[in-house]
């Protein structure tokens, strides 16, 4: 990846996590957490694994850590996760419908949005935010593809 | 074992998440990395407030004062044009004659000022030719949605300055009393008539007299009225004062009358319906 390539992405993720902050801000009324960084990072890792590895996936973690003012490694845990989870099922995942990805990402946010909520907001976990978090990350993610290709048509990514 | 995309081995795809892992128990459990993310913090807050203090809020500033300037110069000119509509208003109510059309038709409601005048805005002054020639035109703009025809007495705040000639609706032409080609009728208090004609010099129109008809007591400062004879101009408002008395031969003389009202103080004018 050329270093344009690596700064361009960098903000585009920062701009993401700010987005994020933002929604989450008027959601948290109707306990739903959005999640267009994360599912923005697993189409740009579906996309292109090779570009989009683990060292890329901690790095922006880092940065979205370091951003959001969170634990330090929680970001960048579960994108290392993520994109070994999808690295390993690479060729399954290119298998599956387009409505099938979307199901199978979306799944991925419930455990992001539960697993993150299980250490920022221990003593308020609700099941609710997950469950109705995977329904708006199923939304999301028929955007995501998008907006993705949009973002990036003038990259090699 | 499943097949991978990408040519790094599982070994770096583990290593980098049990990595990313330790850092986050490491935050978790002992709040190591918190130097690290207060220096993050701190840094960010200061780019945000020196941004903001530095480039942001002048650019801001500035912008800001240019609208406002702007909207503070509309308003002045909203405020000077109904200012002069006001002065203009002003003199007709003390100046009652002024409404009366001709010496035929009885008073006007002086009430209704508004139903009576179209305020109006100059386009086109060519104020070379005014003061060189004898040319004394101005091109004006109806303020109002109303036709100005031709024949209207155009005033400002200080009197009659001429009268219109139609050119289209969203325009009309005003000859001066001080244009060569304008004959305006007038009187003085003791009922002298005579046909003033414009001098082709700003502000001055003339009489010339026929001393064998018996009347020779002109002086200096005399004051003229218009007569109304005509049918244009209303009658008794006053039109100016004789500025010079020039003795043309034995039996006739010439009156030289500055006028009262001067086209050059105001933008701003107003035609009589």
């Amino acid at each position: 990846m050329k270093l344009s390539e690596f700064v361009y992405l960098t903000i585009i993720f920062i701009l993401f996590s700010t987005i994020d902050l933002k929604v989450n801000a008027f959601l948290f009324d109707y306990l739903i957490i959005s999640n267009f960084t994360y599912l923005f990072l697993c189409y740009l890792s579906f996309r292109n694994p090779q570009k989009i590895n683990s060292f890329f996936g901690a790095y922006i973690g880092f940065m979205i850590d370091l951003h959001q003012n969170i634990f330090f490694g929680l970001h960048a845990s579960l994108f290392t996760l993520t994109i070994l989870i999808i690295n390993y099922n690479y060729f399954r995942l290119r298998m599956f419908s387009a409505l099938q990805i979307t199901i199978a990402f979306s799944f991925f946010v419930g455990f992001f949005v539960g697993f993150k909520s299980i250490l920022l907001a221990t003593m308020n976990f609700q099941y609710l935010v997950v469950f109705l978090s995977f329904f708006f990350a199923f939304i999301s993610y028929l955007l995501i593809p998008s907006i993705g290709k949009f973002l990036i048509q003038k990259t090699n990514i | 074992m499943a097949r991978l995309p990408d040519k790094s081995s599982r070994f770096i795809l583990i290593s980098v998440f049990v990595f990313c892992s330790s850092f986050l128990f490491l935050d978790f459990r002992f709040n190591t990395f918190k130097p690290i993310k207060d220096f993050y913090n701190s840094s960010s807050i200061f780019i945000k407030v020196f941004s903001k203090q530095v480039i942001f809020s002048p650019i801001y500033n500035s912008v800001s004062s240019i609208v406002n300037s702007r909207n503070i110069k509309e308003e002045n000119e909203e405020l000077k044009a109904e200012l002069n509509y006001q002065l203009i208003k002003n003199y007709i109510v003390s100046n009652k004659s002024i409404v009366n059309r001709n010496i035929f038709f009885g008073e006007v409601d002086i009430e209704k000022i508004n139903s009576v005048l179209i305020p109006s805005k100059v386009v086109s002054f060519d104020v070379n030719q005014y003061f060189c020639c004898d040319k004394h035109r101005i091109f004006l703009r109806p303020e109002i949605d109303d036709d100005v025809n031709s024949f209207k007495v155009l005033i400002n705040s200080e009197g009659i300055i001429g009268q219109t000639i139609k050119i289209n609706k969203n325009l009309f032409e005003a000859i001066l009393l001080s244009d060569k080609d304008h004959i305006i009728p007038i009187q003085d208090e003791n009922n002298f008539y005579c046909e003033a004609k414009g001098l082709g010099v700003p502000k001055k129109i003339f009489c010339d007299i026929d001393l064998t008809l018996g009347v020779n007591s002109f002086e200096e400062n005399q004051k003229f009225l218009s007569s109304g004879l005509g049918g244009i101009f209303p009658k008794g408002v006053e039109i100016g004062n004789i500025s010079e008395i020039k003795e043309l031969s034995d039996r006739e003389v010439r009156l030289i009358i500055e006028l009262n009202a001067d086209p050059l103080s105001s933008n701003f004018f107003g035609v009589l319906k």
